[in-house]
């Protein structure tokens, strides 16, 4: 760690910390891409146990589970290329609009599950209102990664 | 630049901990109101069988609304060290006793789906990444000396 120089120290002076941003963005896009994934990958190969919860019967009339495995799939896979490519904005922008459409849809569709049936908690409600809450989070610090957010010292060159 | 470098460095990683820590303590206070005062609702879904085995409704109602309440004063007081920790501390211990048992539940009943595995899994790595993100400083986002930033 380099030690902090007063603020006007004149061999000194600042530059912005770009790393922020991506640091992340990249935490909270591989937390709801591992989360889609492992929902998708769930929908595609357990399509009898998704079918039997009373939770999910609002989503599972609108679509099958092999079409939401599938979406939850790609949209996991494009959050993951955003990841690799972090200086890929156009990547960024299209992973956090369809996650956030994908969670939204979702969300909206366990409240109104929650709210017509008395068999079913709010987990599902607050768990995608979470994911939602992540990806928001992430698209608002999406060009932190890419503007100063921060000033730090660095010594100036002799 | 009116704000002192000095006060951004120890502004940012306060700010990110809080919001993992906000987001987390409204889930736990939601579950926790739900747990007293829908019951049946809980009863009626076989997810949480297990869970309410070791203990009622009320019993982990009352455990989510004091780990939220915890959080809540840890974001309030956020300089007290010794309040974050406790609260990262019981909010880690309780999802991660609860992720066990969605996990054992998952795996031996067929009527169950990994919605709630991966929702506790989920949690449990935002409670974590705050936790790891408390002692921050500037100073670990520092570029090396002689490393080109611009």
């Amino acid at each position: 760690m380099t030690d902090t120089p007063p603020p006007n120290d004149p061999t000194t002076h600042l530059v912005p910390a770009r790393s922020f941003g991506r640091r992340r963005i990249a935490f909270n896009l591989l937390t709801v891409a591992a989360a889609f994934l492992g929902v998708g990958t769930s929908l595609l190969l357990q399509p009898d146990r998704w079918n039997r919860a009373a939770g999910y019967a609002n989503l599972l009339a609108s679509a099958s589970t092999i079409t939401w495995g599938s979406i939850y799939v790609a949209v996991a896979l494009v959050m993951a290329a955003a990841v690799w490519r972090p200086t890929l904005r156009v990547v960024a922008v299209v992973a956090h609009t369809a996650g956030i459409a994908l969670s939204l849809s979702w969300l909206i569709g366990f409240v109104v599950r929650y709210l017509t049936n008395d068999a079913t908690t709010p987990l599902a409600v607050l768990a995608w209102g979470a994911f939602l809450a992540a990806l928001i989070r992430s698209a608002i610090v999406l060009d932190d990664g890419y503007e100063p957010v921060a000033l730090i010292h660095r010594r100036k060159a002799p | 630049m009116n704000t002192p470098p000095d006060e951004i460095a120890t502004a940012l990683p306060h700010r990110r901990h809080i919001v993992s820590l906000m987001t987390i303590a409204l889930g736990h206070a939601a579950i926790g109101v739900a747990l007293w005062l829908q019951p049946e609702r809980w009863f009626n879904t076989p997810s949480y069988a297990n869970l309410l085995s070791v203990a009622s409704t009320e019993v982990w109602g009352s455990v989510y609304l004091a780990v939220s309440a915890v959080m809540l004063l840890a974001v309030w007081r956020r300089r007290n060290r010794f309040l974050v920790v406790t609260a990262h501390t019981a909010g880690i211990a309780l999802v991660g006793s609860w992720l066990i048992a969605f996990f054992v539940r998952y795996l031996t009943d067929d009527g169950t789906t990994i919605v709630n595995v991966v929702s506790w899994a989920t949690f449990l790595a935002i409670l974590a990444r705050s936790a790891i993100i408390i002692d921050d400083d500037l100073g670990t986002e520092q570029v090396p000396a002689g490393e080109s930033n611009e």
